[in-house]
């Protein structure tokens, strides 16, 4: 006959075990990653009684976890999409805040500075109206300043964020290898799959790199997996974790980028193909906040190019020809900065970017490398457009005079000012022209005399036979009382007589009678790497801004009636707000920085709606989770009296038993 | 289907938090009653609203450019009706200056009072705005345009500057008009022709003002100044008319016939017959000496003509005198023509040639000259001054008399050639005033029409905003509730 006693005790011990895993379910109610368990309780082997068998009890077989692999896997994905989109949206808010808010936008100081400006065109010789227009003038250009900041600390935040995701998936990764270790050497071969917590904890783990970047799973011996991130990088192999590491952007070492360490080096993997938040860090940063701070630098440089222009077309109080409002956008610590130089050893230059062309200039960056350079005599390159990918051959046959060429379509030239080494084949060069623009806007006047809002009096312009393209502006009224100092009644003509290969111009000035006023020939050198030259007639400083003079080329110098009252060149500069400049003659300043915002409005919006349907698949995903792995209060309740009543039973068969016993030992007696 | 515990907590809390976030959105937009706050909000609404800000911003501006340039055109209005009265004083006075009855006395009180008009109307040519600058000095604001000089003349101190405002899109009103233009370039005489009596005129003949009366015969002989030269012989006084032209002229002199002696010796050497001509010419003594022999066609001046000399300097050549002023260059050659022959003089008599008619009145004597001059340009203070100089002239006779008649006729003349200009001058200012007030409409017009659509695009629906706050509020509070009462249901509660 079966033992009556162990039988009850079987059934005491196994609604012990339910009674125990309940508490351990309602205890876990709340930890993350926890799969509720349950007790897989089977009978004892029958003792075989002739013919039939009786039971001899139960006994726990195993403790499982409600776990479900694809539920898992799903909620993984969309875990990692959802940290995507959450991230763009996060980013693109803070700059559409940033840069469309009324009180934080350039919009109101442009309309304020121009409002100023057309107020000294009414009162041109009222110091007031000046001083406020330089007031305000500045006050445009502060905001420029602190809305470069702002982008620049949010890009110095991303940064920082990549860093900090590095270490953050390294230690993840460390983690699960260290998981993957204990699950191993749980039970020996097999045995592992009883580790549920551990199970549970390396899946928390796993689902929390999730957020960082796309992580796929493929399980190995001894219940362990091995962990790819990405497109395929393997960051978990067992028990040995890979280090993920920051290090710096080539050619800009403040552009982070992540890095797998292969054998002792660090090989750098493309963040924007990562997935999940760390995607997010990089796209928003490579391809919103780059391109926003460049389209900022466009529209600032644009405008303060364009009233720097008209302003040295004019001539202030002091009856001299007006001077930069602004900084000089293109001074040469400016234009040096927006070259960058690739680490590789291919040859060393420095370089500058020079903007020329407002109409043409694009917020776009650009990739310059060495094609072929014969060293003292000829150098090309190739152009491509980092947005486009278009891609232009460009070339100096002769570098003894030439020191620049243009970039084909961009309004940039780039000057090669200086060679250390020679530049070798595939020497790379990254162009960004308008990327600190906002950030090195600056007044550069402050005197309210200096607003040049009347005309010049001595204007240059060039002979309608001319067969060179050089265009000439009077600089500098040097010496009005000089004898042949142009007025109403006395124009003097410049003539150029010879240009040796457009290093020196030789030139005559001739008065209005057409005889030469100077004794001996003039000469001007041209600089090789501007391409400008200063030329001197009649007490009156004239510069060659852009082009070339040949020889018999004329240019005349014209007196121009003017005086304090001449508003002429201030009501240009009001025309400017309105002019369409920018972006190929089709928009003003207003519309780059419009279209900008337009830009950013639009990517946040997207990010947000994506953001929303990638929230609304993670929930969904963790609710399938929920419904398999979660834990029911009660259920577990009903479990916690039904083990209970189990359990009073199970004991009460062992009472049985002893009374059975007794009832033996009494008929004995 | 089985939903497990923190899951119930956790739908809930999302919930309720999606809810009030989307309250406080709602909450803000209704705080600053604006539906597009950021780009964001409305991507492709943002570029037109900041575009339309900056159309506002510019309407308002164009407003407040008209105002300036309204009140300057305004100043100028009321200057220049000032200087019509006073002009028009200057004219009643010279009528009744040059009635022959009367005294010495009379003229005088005349001329003091046009010496203050002439004084007032400086005054009002170098107005001030209510900046403190001169509103008729063109771009020189800041000096008083109208000054006199040394000798008593004005001088125009500004230049011709004329400052323009932007009142509306492509639209550029003028804000002022220089006063060269005004009180200085006006034509002398009747604008064709300035007629003055000879130096040396004995007789009390008059000329009357050189008109044009048939344009297709004068057009090629406009270029001269004419002088009608008097002869009397045993039968009467004759008249011949010559013209003096400029041929090959570098300097800077004036040549005019002040006499013909025909009875001169050798004056036949210089005497031109009709419709010919013969050259003056003048040959500097030494370069740089400023010293000038001057010949009529090859016979020399006994005299050389001396430019260090700055008063007019007569020369005569055989009979013919001629005026010279000026600094002449070498080499100068002007033409001498004679285009009629003496005729017999009569008083009143029409004296025609070229298309030109003029007319001599008044008893003539041998070797008076009437002159016709070309108009130049002079300005009316000047013009006035020679009124004031003519009333001021002594003696009584009849010589006396017809230079000042003429003096008179001419000054007159300019005047009326003032009274025009003014009257041009502010009927162009009125009709800039006119057209500030069209284009201010315009402006408020256009601005009204952004400020709608801008409205529409930029701003809230109150109405339906309130509507959805209030309907998203009672659902957060209806969540809430039942969140509540669901978080109560447990078998815990039972045990």
């Amino acid at each position: 006959m079966a033992d009556l006693l162990q039988i009850g005790l079987s059934g005491v011990y196994t609604s012990q075990a339910n009674l125990a895993t309940t508490s351990h379910n309602i205890s876990n109610v709340s930890t993350e990653g926890y799969s509720r368990q349950s007790v897989d309780v089977s009978t004892t082997g029958a003792q075989r009684l002739s013919s039939h068998f009786i039971g001899t009890g139960s006994m726990v077989s195993s403790i499982d976890r409600a776990y479900d692999q694809f539920a898992f896997t799903e909620n993984m994905i969309n875990t990692t999409n959802h940290a995507y989109y959450k991230e763009k949206y996060t980013q693109a808010n803070q700059m559409d805040s940033l840069l469309s808010n009324e009180s934080t936008s350039a919009t109101a100081p442009v309309i304020n500075m121009f409002s100023s400006l057309s107020s000294v065109a009414d009162n041109p010789n009222l110091l007031e109206a000046r001083t406020v227009f330089l007031e305000d003038a500045g006050s445009m250009v502060n905001q420029y300043n602190t809305l470069y900041k702002h982008l620049d600390n949010q890009y110095k935040g991303i940064n920082a964020d990549i860093e900090n995701s590095a270490s953050v998936m390294s230690e993840l990764a460390a983690s699960i290898a260290s998981l993957n270790d204990q699950i191993a050497s749980v039970g020996g071969p097999g045995n592992g799959a009883g580790a549920n917590d551990l199970l549970d904890k390396r899946n928390l783990a796993i689902t929390e790199l999730s957020k960082y970047v796309n992580t796929s799973v493929v399980a190995t011996d001894n219940h362990m997996v091995n962990v790819y991130i990405g497109s395929g990088q393997g960051l978990v192999m067992g028990q040995n974790a890979q280090q993920v590491l920051a290090v710096d952007g080539d050619p800009d070492p403040a552009r982070k980028q992540l890095a797998l360490e292969f054998n002792g080096k660090a090989a750098v993997i493309n963040g924007n193909q990562l997935g999940g938040e760390v995607a997010g860090l990089f796209n928003s940063r490579d391809n919103d906040l780059e391109v926003a701070m460049n389209q900022l630098g466009q529209s600032v440089i644009g405008l303060t190019h364009a009233l720097n222009e008209q302003q040295k077309q004019g001539q202030t109080l002091d009856g001299q020809i007006g001077q930069n409002l602004f900084n000089d956008i293109n001074s040469k610590d400016s234009m040096e900065s927006r070259v960058l130089s690739h680490k590789d050893d291919l040859g060393k230059a420095v370089l500058s970017v020079r903007i020329d062309d407002l109409t043409t200039l694009s917020p776009d960056e650009l990739t310059l490398k060495v094609t072929e350079h014969v060293p003292g005599t000829s150098i090309a390159f190739s152009v491509t457009n980092n947005r486009t990918g278009e891609t232009n051959q460009v070339a100096i046959d002769d570098l003894a005079t030439d020191n620049r060429f243009d970039i084909p379509g961009a309004g940039i030239s780039v000057g090669i000012d200086s060679m250390m080494t020679p530049l070798q084949e595939g020497k790379t060069f990254t162009l960004r022209p308008t990327r600190y623009g906002a950030l090195e806007a600056s007044m550069q006047e402050t005197n309210p005399k200096k607003v040049a809002a009347a005309e010049a009096e001595v204007k240059a312009s060039g002979g309608d036979l001319n067969t060179g393209t050089a265009e000439l502006r009077v600089s500098a009224l040097v010496n009005k009382s000089h004898p042949h100092y142009v007025n109403q009644d006395n124009p003097l003509t410049i003539r150029v007589s010879a240009n040796s290969s457009n290093s020196m111009l030789a030139y005559n000035v001739f008065d209005k009678n057409g005889s030469q006023v100077n004794t001996a020939e003039l000469t001007a050198p041209v600089d090789p790497l501007s391409g400008k030259a200063t030329l001197i007639a009649g007490g009156v400083e004239v510069e060659l801004t852009k082009g070339t003079a040949l020889p018999n080329d004329e240019f005349t110098l014209v007196f121009n009636e003017t005086g304090d009252s001449d508003n002429r060149n201030m009501l240009a500069m009001t025309d400017l707000q309105d002019a369409k400049i920018m972006n190929g003659k089709k928009a003003t300043f207003q519309d780059v920085y419009n279209g900008m915002i337009s830009e950013v409005g639009a990517k946040t919006a997207n990010a947000d709606v994506a953001m929303q349907s990638a929230s609304i698949l993670k929930d969904q995903s963790f609710e399938r989770i929920q419904l398999v792995s979660g834990v029911n209060m009660d259920e577990e309740a009903a479990n916690l009296l039904k083990y209970q009543q189990y359990y009073s039973a199970a004991a009460r068969v062992i009472t049985v038993a002893n009374e059975v016993f007794e009832s033996i030992l009494n008929a004995s007696r | 289907m089985r939903v497990s515990s923190p899951l119930f907590f956790m739908r809930n809390t999302t919930s309720m938090m999606e809810q009030q976030a989307s309250l406080s959105d709602k909450n803000l937009h209704l705080s600053s009653t604006k539906r597009v706050m950021n780009g964001s909000d409305d991507p492709v609404a943002i570029a037109t609203i900041q575009r339309l800000k900056q159309d506002l911003s510019v309407g308002e501006q164009y407003i407040k450019n008209g105002e300036t340039a309204k009140s300057s055109n305004s100043l100028s209005d009321t200057a220049l009706s000032q200087s019509t009265h006073i002009i028009q004083r200057v004219r009643e006075l010279m009528v009744s200056g040059s009635n022959g009855t009367m005294n010495e006395g009379n003229r005088e009180a005349i001329a003091i009072e046009l010496d203050g008009l002439r004084e007032e109307l400086m005054g009002v040519a170098n107005t001030k705005d209510g900046n403190n600058q001169y509103i008729y000095g063109g771009y020189e604001v800041d000096v008083a345009p109208f000054q006199k000089n040394e000798f008593g003349e004005v001088v125009y101190h500004g230049d011709n500057g004329e400052r323009e405002y932007r009142i509306g899109t492509g639209v550029l009103v003028q804000g002022n008009d220089s006063g060269a233009k005004i009180f200085m370039d006006i034509p002398e005489g009747n604008g064709t022709f300035v007629s003055e009596l000879g130096v040396g005129n004995m007789g009390g003949g008059v000329i009357s003002a050189g008109h044009v009366v048939d344009k297709d015969a004068a057009r090629d002989f406009l270029d001269q100044d004419y002088t009608i030269s008097i002869n009397t012989n045993e039968e009467g006084p004759e008249y011949s008319v010559y013209g003096v032209k400029e041929e090959a002229v570098k300097g800077d002199a004036k040549v005019t016939i002040s006499s013909v002696d025909l009875e001169a010796g050798g004056i036949n050497s210089v005497n031109p017959s009709v419709n010919s001509t013969m050259g003056i010419q003048f040959t500097e003594t030494s370069p740089g000496s400023k010293q000038f022999n001057v010949a009529i066609n090859g016979q020399t001046a006994s005299t050389t003509f001396d430019a260090n000399n700055a008063d007019p300097q007569l020369l005569a050549i055989n009979g013919i005198t001629l005026e010279v002023d000026g600094l002449p260059a070498d080499g100068d050659n002007y033409g001498l023509t004679k285009f009629i022959a003496p005729t017999p003089y009569e008083e009143d008599q029409a004296i025609a040639f070229n298309g030109i008619k003029t007319q001599i009145k008044g008893d003539v004597e041998n070797l008076d000259s009437f002159t016709l001059r070309q108009s130049e340009e002079k300005d009316i203070f000047a013009s006035i001054q020679t009124a004031i100089d003519a009333l001021r002239m002594p003696g009584t006779d009849k010589t006396t008399l017809a230079k000042q008649n003429t003096a008179f006729d001419m000054s007159l003349l300019q005047i009326d050639g003032a009274l025009d200009k003014v009257s041009n001058v502010q009927s162009a200012v009125g009709a800039r005033l006119r057209s500030i007030d069209n284009q201010y409409e315009s402006t408020l017009d256009f601005n009204l029409t952004i400020q709608t659509t801008l409205s529409s695009l930029e701003d809230l629906d109150m109405a339906a905003a309130i509507s959805e706050y209030q309907q998203q509020h009672s659902m957060l509070e209806v969540s809430q509730q039942t969140f509540v009462q669901l978080q109560k249901l447990s078998l815990f509660n039972h045990m």
